[in-house]
């Protein structure tokens, strides 16, 4: 679990990648930043998750087959 | 009252999605429900949407290898991320073949980590006996979200075969309750009629009232008929607090159309406990006078009834007399297909 309470650098919209429902105009901008900030932070997290997942992939992988998963990959 | 527990269970649905404590999202209380749905599924095309290109190869590539080796892949090379996300490129019934084939385990891993509405074709072609054992894994992990997202895309025949596996009558109101597409709630019942006495005194032993409340307004009339009898034959204790929970939650918008949707022996049943005798709102008279013409007749005759040996002469006047229409009662039918 992380926190991530004043890593909001993007506004909400921008987070989320279009324009918000209206109700989400009552918040606060301390609170859309929070929020803002929660979905970057999860957003990185799986983006990292997915890079790390791809290298342990082709690191435990036999030799033999660890072309078929590059090319499979593209990486 | 419902809409504060959609609320409820949308912040707990967006918390799981971003993987922070439900407390965490607190300031989101005021928010409509369905203002919170659509903000979640922008966050799932967010989450899930990147990495198409790359996932487009993955699942290209991947049907160029035979089904051992993609299985062995997936497992020692892809892990559950990578196979959750490329699930709803591939072609269905490839999926359904490794999905066979896979550990069980590793699977409810990819459950947790997928988006369900990008793979709708891929989790429908799962066989059945798959789907069962994910089911009951994700159940014993408490994964009620993973499973409530998944639950409105499965078959009524699926549903039929997985709804036992849910052998705890808590999770399976759990799982309800956060059930993604409540449309699907009837389709629940559907399958677990032999449940629903379990199901009510699982609500009273666990607190779960409101939980259950909501579920029931989202039934169609005749489930809340057949609900409201099935509750009203139980004991005077467990009746006793479902009425004090609407009280508290000031649910009575939920609870009177299940009232009226019961037969008249369950709503005398009902009318007569000492909590009702006692306290009554006089937001609860407002409400059965304003929707007087939508009652049976028998029903309209019985709140007149109370309301007179209650001393709400005023209540039984505007309850009018014979003259207002009746209509045929809904009585549940067989187990409807979905």
């Amino acid at each position: 679990m992380v926190s991530a309470m004043g890593e909001g650098t993007k506004d909400l919209p921008d987070a989320v990648g279009g324009r918000l429902p209206d109700e989400f105009e009552a918040l606060s901008g301390e609170h859309r930043a929070a929020l803002a900030g929660l979905v970057e932070s999860a957003a990185r997290r799986r983006a990292d998750l997915m890079d790390d997942a791809i290298d342990e992939s082709l690191r435990n992988l036999p030799g033999v087959l660890r072309g078929t998963v590059r090319r499979t990959l593209g990486v | 009252m419902s809409e504060q527990l959609e609320r409820s269970a949308e912040i707990t649905k967006l918390a799981r999605l971003l993987d922070v404590p439900t407390d965490e999202l607190a300031y989101l209380a005021e928010i409509p429900s369905s203002a919170l749905a659509r903000f979640r599924e922008q966050v799932a095309d967010r989450l899930f949407g990147g990495d198409a290109e790359r996932l487009k190869r993955v699942a290209a590539a991947s049907k160029l290898l035979p089904l051992p080796l993609a299985v062995k892949l997936a497992q020692l090379a892809f892990g559950p991320l990578l196979c959750a996300a490329t699930a709803g490129l591939l072609e269905p019934a490839r999926a359904a073949k490794l999905s066979a084939k896979m550990p069980v385990p590793f699977l409810a891993d990819v459950a947790t980590m997928m988006d369900p509405r990008r793979a709708a074709a891929v989790i429908a072609a799962v066989p059945t006996p798959v789907v069962v054992a994910v089911g009951r894994e994700l159940i014993d992990r408490g994964e009620y979200v993973t499973m409530g997202r998944f639950v409105g895309l499965l078959s009524q025949s699926t549903l039929r075969a997985a709804v036992p596996a849910i052998e705890s009558d808590e999770a399976l109101l759990h799982t309800a309750f956060v059930l993604e597409d409540k449309d699907r709630l009837d389709d629940l019942l559907a399958v677990a009629r032999d449940r629903v006495d379990g199901l009510i005194r699982t609500a009273h032993e666990h607190d779960m009232w409101a939980e259950a409340l909501d579920l029931i307004s989202h039934l169609d009339l005749a489930n809340r008929a057949e609900l409201g009898d099935l509750a009203a034959a139980q004991d005077d204790e467990l009746l006793d607090s479902l009425i004090r929970t609407v009280h508290e939650l000031g649910n009575w918008d939920d609870m009177l159309p299940v009232l009226m949707a019961m037969s008249p022996q369950s709503l005398s049943r009902i009318a007569e406990l000492p909590v009702v005798v006692e306290s009554t709102p006089q937001s609860v008279w407002d409400a059965l006078v304003e929707r007087r013409h939508d009652m049976p007749e028998p029903v309209r005759e019985l709140i007149r009834d109370r309301a007179l040996h209650l001393g709400r002469a005023d209540v039984a006047a505007a309850m009018g007399g014979a003259a207002a229409p009746s209509r045929p009662r809904p009585r549940p039918g067989p187990g409807r297909s979905g």
